[in-house]
């Protein structure tokens, strides 16, 4: 069914296009691989509303389009049709990167052998548990020897996080294999397409934008932001994915705790949609909680980054991943996680302090340009295949 | 003369526009030269032609007895499969399957969160920022 030999995969089991963080990673990343090898094979998860089979210049992507409602079948049904596009593939293919384990199960164990690359942005075995609360431990144990068979076999590994290298190291992986390269953000530019008028109508306010998981801490915000309400005028603004149960969970709690007036919902808006709101922020927060998913494993945050970007005092939850980021004081202010009451502390010091909100916005923005642009990201990663692919 | 139907785009899908040669066989839809499939004869489109590659794939018979349709389906692709490669280790499906039914049952959706966006979760497919 390929109409060219790749001689590189890039291999998501993640939508793409699509507007996630994890979609943003997915276009910088496989660009990057295909510009460095001159195009390839990208595979990732479809649906209705996908086309299954592309081609765009030097790239064909294939996307898998069966409905399986249940998460280990889909994740196995997607292996199996990746083993049968490297059958396919011929032994064309030099390089195969690939950002879950499921993918890696088909591409370490392929008799096709190639320079194989896992980008470990998350683990199913840490990660699954928020949104299945009834999967047991006995099976994230077996999916965990999974992400093991595969993290010992892949070639490299790359990470945005330090914390995630830490707790791959702890599971026994080769720390010379694993390169961390952070994530990135492009410091705002979009003017004109949207305009401010309705964000500059809800000034001042906070802003939080992503989703809606446990794991991002939005309760204890909605219970910080009762606690600053004596703050003259001043708002919440949540730019989440869509509405949802959980969304109707936290406006009830706004309602109790007498709040819900100030605070303004908007869901499943475009980047040009957000960035009006960004961009007129007084303040964003990132107020992730202190769980296994974002202690143990770790994570990198993007929407800390694109806040920098942008020029916006960031308050985030004091985490060792976050604070790979953001330096307490300097480019925004780290607070203890789960305490409401710190985090209203420090959005009230922001609130009086105009000259600090300047200061830790710009210092964001310069550390963004200096440090975690997207440019940066996309050397760090040519460096890995250049190591790789010699 | 119509347009083209078949989406295209790396970074955001957009509808193709070029003037149509003919409707695919399968959906018909509309579908320009280059959003033919030579692989059918160019009667079908790209998007028609990969599913039914697809489908083929994991539609092979199972015989998992008491199992969902849905998981018959995708079973008796698999011992296929693990035939002639070497994951064995983690394979689902047969006897020696390394899920169990406990274990899959934990993941139907309704288990689930509705919306929960994790890698590959995100089953009503509607935008969202999860962090990576
Ligand atoms: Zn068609
Ligand atoms: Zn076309």
């Amino acid at each position: 069914m390929l109409q060219r030999p790749p001689r590189a995969l890039y291999s998501a089991f993640d939508r793409f296009p699509s507007r996630k963080g994890a979609g943003v990673h997915i276009a910088r990343f496989a660009r990057t691989l295909f510009d460095y090898t001159g195009g390839g094979l990208l595979y990732a998860l479809g649906g209705d509303d996908f086309p299954a089979h592309q081609i765009e210049d030097d790239v064909e992507i294939v996307r898998f389009s069966s409905p399986f409602d249940n998460y280990l079948e889909r994740a196995g049904a997607f292996a199996d049709r990746l083993g049968v596009l490297l059958d396919s593939a011929g032994d064309s293919l030099r390089v195969a990167h690939f950002r879950d384990p499921w993918s890696g199960l088909a591409i370490v164990t392929h008799p096709h052998r190639c320079r194989t690359i896992f980008e470990v942005n998350g683990l199913p075995s840490i990660e699954l548990p928020s949104a299945y609360p009834a999967a047991a431990p006995s099976t994230l144990e077996k999916i965990a020897r999974v992400e093991q068979f595969v993290l010992e076999r892949a070639d490299a590994i790359v990470t945005p996080a330090m914390t995630i290298r830490d707790h791959l190291i702890g599971r026994g992986i080769a720390a010379a294999k694993i390169d961390v390269i952070p994530n990135g953000a492009d410091v705002a530019q979009i003017d004109g397409q949207h305009d401010d008028d309705e964000a500059i109508a809800a000034k001042p306010y906070i802003l939080y934008f992503g989703s809606l998981h446990p794991w991002q801490g939005i309760e204890n915000l909605i219970r910080a932001f009762a606690r600053v309400r004596d703050l003259e005028h001043l708002q919440l603004v949540l730019c989440c994915s869509h509405e949802s149960r959980q969304a109707k969970a936290y406006m009830r709690l706004a309602e109790k705790l007498e709040v819900a007036p100030r605070v303004i919902w908007r869901f499943g808006l475009s980047a040009a949609q957000l960035a009006p709101w960004l961009r007129n922020a007084m303040l964003s927060v990132a107020p992730l909680t202190e769980c296994a998913r974002n202690i143990v494993q770790g994570c990198s945050p993007l929407k800390i980054l694109e806040a920098m970007a942008a020029g916006v005092p960031v308050i985030a939850s004091d985490l060792p991943a976050v604070r790979e980021l953001v330096t307490d004081g300097v480019e925004g202010l780290l607070v203890q996680p789960d305490r409401p009451a710190a985090l209203a502390r420090a959005i009230r010091i922001l609130f009086e302090y105009p000259d600090l909100r300047a200061s830790l916005g710009g210092e964001g923005r310069r550390r963004v340009e200096s440090t975690f642009t997207w440019e940066h990201a996309a050397a760090r990663l040519r460096a890995v295949y250049l190591r790789e692919l010699q | 003369m119509n347009e083209c139907m078949s989406k295209q785009g790396f970074f955001s899908l957009r509808p193709c526009g070029e003037p149509a040669a003919t409707n695919c066989a399968t959906c018909s839809r509309p579908v320009c030269s280059r959003h033919l499939s030579p692989t059918s004869g160019f009667t079908q489109c790209l998007d028609c032609t990969a599913r039914g590659v697809e489908g083929d794939a994991l539609r092979q018979p199972g015989s998992n007895p008491g199992v969902d349709d849905d998981r018959e389906w995708a079973y008796g692709y698999r011992r296929g499969y693990y035939a002639s490669h070497s994951y064995a280790p983690f394979n689902y499906g047969d006897d020696d399957s390394y899920y169990d039914d406990y274990d899959m049952r934990s993941f139907d959706r309704d288990l689930g969160t509705s919306n929960a966006g994790i890698t590959g979760t995100d089953a009503d497919g509607k935008p969202d920022w999860t962090d990576s």
